[in-house]
């Protein structure tokens, strides 16, 4: 039990309690409706695998934009940043700031490679990229494996985030909210398809930058203002012992240099191997649409990351100075900010962006995933299906893995859960962005150098993860001790492996319209 | 610089990165995370064998700006209690340097860059017209 003159900061208590509740389910009722509403617009548009897959390779700039914010921050910097913040102190946020360069290096490094090369073939999933540059059957095919199960898996972790959420407003349990946010994800994602999930994107992108900027205001003035914050936290007694407080506030927190760097390099880098990502310039209307893209990412992704930002460091203000206890989980930062300290229409409008933008990661996701199992694996294994069956069993497979996806999220232990955070950025960072990255900026590049470089990146950086949260022995005894942190490890590994190998075995034959591109 | 003078510097820095992780050495690790991420974005820049000048001059900037941001911010926090001696906007001088310089400033920047000079290095109409004869081929 907390002093009776502090705040509450048990999300439990806190949402019985709050007069507020019902417009927050109304506001969050009517964002969901708006949601459908574009799930049946799209589903309209959507006739062909292509529109299916790739949006029928027509969206714009402030599409591309938005999508590629949305997508490449998900639930993760409204939930788990603000968190992750309160626990550690600014270092935290060398996860967010990479955005300063991850959509300079997105846009500069694959963006203008994907778009061409879509001009040129007719080019709808990364694999089938791999494919063409290669011209090797086992990459794609190992690729499309990767992107299916690590994508399965992954969205397990996103589904159980989103039923906390929609459990919270609904006041239901979470597993509800697991299973209910999966059905609208799928209304929208099995009719509409990539064109669903771009303008859920750009609806969701638009929304929370503006929900961020008030958000934003609130957070410095719950905290007394940024002075007031700052000097709070840097001279708590209870952080007094070897100087956390000041080290909370600094540009690094309270975490080891190397960890917050290998943060910032793995998700700068790590970028050009997110399929989700890669996948969305294949959809672009024309090359000329590339040019504002990555600026427009950027702004929305400063906006939402200085949110995480207040909120975090405002939060643990409160909490040093006695007026809020100590959170229950450092997650529920956010929730129990929103509740305390500001309307509730924002926090409505907050939840529906929470939910929405893990739901739109969720259609991207499984809508790669769909492409995985209907064209690029049967084309790897020389089995093509018709556009209408790509598109007919694409839908089947969308809804399978929903299925399956829920089915994980609501029968793991927390172990489990654990575990199957193991299969997100890190394992696509290391096992597809040198392949993607080098692929098609250097005509060196071979298909037994990408085919050991994925092999290596995927094993690698799943094996270190599993080690690291099982407690492995042999991780443990040998790799624990050495302060590396998996991804970025597993990401050089693979790097060094694709340039080394590719040296020393047999050139590809590049088709020239392929040469063009690299050329490029 | 060619692509494969560009491959060549990567594969460097990427070795010496996995030695400071190694090592535990995050001095050698601030000066090779920089420079891995600016050789993927000179390698990708590379038109038809060469990189433009104005494009180029523009990534050797923002290299130095964030290679140099990072060595101050280090360099702050050696001495713990310097952390808050002086603020900038309510923020120790240290973390006002990675919010406005390293993370905003780069990212406006950077992107900016590559908005200005997307008509005339990255993608120019010239280029275009020869990508599209070469794949009608």
């Amino acid at each position: 039990m907390g002093n009776n003159s502090m705040l509450s900061s048990d999300p439990g208590i806190l949402l019985k309690d709050y007069t507020g509740m019902t417009t927050v389910g109304i506001v969050v009722s009517f964002f969901f409706v708006i949601v459908l509403a574009i799930g049946i617009w799209a589903t309209r548009k959507t006739k062909s695998s292509s529109e299916f897959f790739a949006a029928g390779k027509q969206i714009g700039t402030i599409a591309l934009a938005l999508a590629a914010f949305s997508s490449t921050l998900s639930g993760f910097l409204f939930v788990g940043a603000p968190g992750l913040i309160y626990s550690i102190g600014t270092g935290a946020l060398w996860l967010t700031i990479s955005t300063s360069l991850a959509f300079t290096v997105l846009w500069v490094v694959v963006g203008k490679k994907m778009r061409l090369l879509a001009e040129a073939r007719d080019i709808l999933t990364v694999p089938d990229a791999i494919e063409a540059r290669f011209k090797s059957k086992p990459a794609s095919f190992i690729a499309a494996v990767a992107i299916l199960v690590g994508v399965v898996l992954y969205l397990a972790t996103q589904l159980l985030a989103m039923g906390v959420v929609i459990g919270y407003v609904f006041n239901f349990d979470y597993k509800y909210g697991v299973i209910i946010g999966m059905i609208i994800t799928l209304v929208y994602a099995v009719g509409g398809g990539m064109l669903a999930g771009i303008y859920t994107d750009v609806f969701q992108g638009i929304i929370m930058a503006l929900a961020s900027l008030f958000i934003i205001g609130f957070a410095i003035t719950a905290g007394g203002g940024l002075e007031n914050i700052t000097m709070t936290i840097a001279s708590s007694p209870a952080l007094a012992e070897g100087s956390i407080g000041q080290k909370f506030v600094g540009p690094f927190g309270a975490a080891p240099y190397t960890l917050v760097m290998s943060w910032f390099l793995l998700f700068a880098l790590g970028v050009i191997g997110q399929p989700h990502l890669v996948h969305k310039f294949f959809m672009i209307k024309d090359t000329r649409k590339l040019k504002m893209g990555a600026f427009l990412s950027t702004v929305p992704s400063i906006i939402a990351g200085v949110l995480a930002f207040v909120v975090g460091m405002s939060v643990k203000s409160l909490v040093l100075s006695g007026q809020l206890e100590p959170l229950v989980k450092a997650d529920d930062a956010i929730v129990v900010f929103l509740l305390h300290f500001t309307t509730p229409v924002l926090t409505g409008i907050a939840f529906a962006g929470i939910a929405s933008a893990i739901m739109s990661t969720a259609d991207s996701f499984i809508n790669i995933a769909s492409a995985a199992a209907v064209r690029d694996i049967p084309k790897s294994l020389n089995k093509v299906l018709s556009e209408k069956q790509e598109l007919y069993y694409g839908r089947i497979v969308s809804v399978v893995c929903g299925v399956i996806s829920v089915v994980l999220a609501l029968s793991l232990s927390d172990e489990g859960i654990a575990i199957l955070g193991a299969f997100g950025w890190g394992t696509f960072a290391a096992a597809l962005s040198p392949t993607i990255g080098l692929g098609f900026n250097w005509k060196g590049a071979t298909k037994t150098g990408v085919i050991v470089s994925m092999c290596a990146g995927l094993i690698g950086a799943i094996s270190l993860e599993l080690g690291k949260i099982l407690g492995m022995s042999w991780y443990v005894d040998n790799i624990a001790g050495l302060g590396i942190y998996n991804g970025v490890f597993a990401f050089c590994i693979s790097l060094i492996l694709l340039i080394v190998v590719s040296l020393f075995t047999e050139k590809c034959d590049i088709d020239s319209d392929v040469e063009a591109v690299i050329d490029c | 610089m060619n692509q494969n003078k560009g491959v060549f510097v990567i594969l460097g820095v990427t070795i010496l990165m996995l030695v400071a992780q190694v090592t535990k050495n995050y001095m050698l690790f601030a000066y090779t995370m920089p420079t891995l991420i600016f050789s993927f974005i000179f390698l990708g820049s590379i038109t038809k064998n060469k990189i433009p000048k104005i494009l180029a001059a523009g990534w050797v900037v923002m290299y130095f700006v964030v290679l140099i941001s990072l060595l101050t911010m280090i360099n702050i926090v050696q001495v713990p209690e310097n952390i808050t001696a002086d603020l900038v906007f309510g923020l120790p001088k240290a973390t006002a340097i990675l919010l406005g310089v390293f993370w905003a400033f780069t990212g406006l920047a950077t992107t900016a860059i590559y908005a200005f000079r997307f008509d005339k290095d990255i993608l120019s109409e010239e280029t275009m017209e020869e990508f599209k004869n070469k794949i009608k081929k």
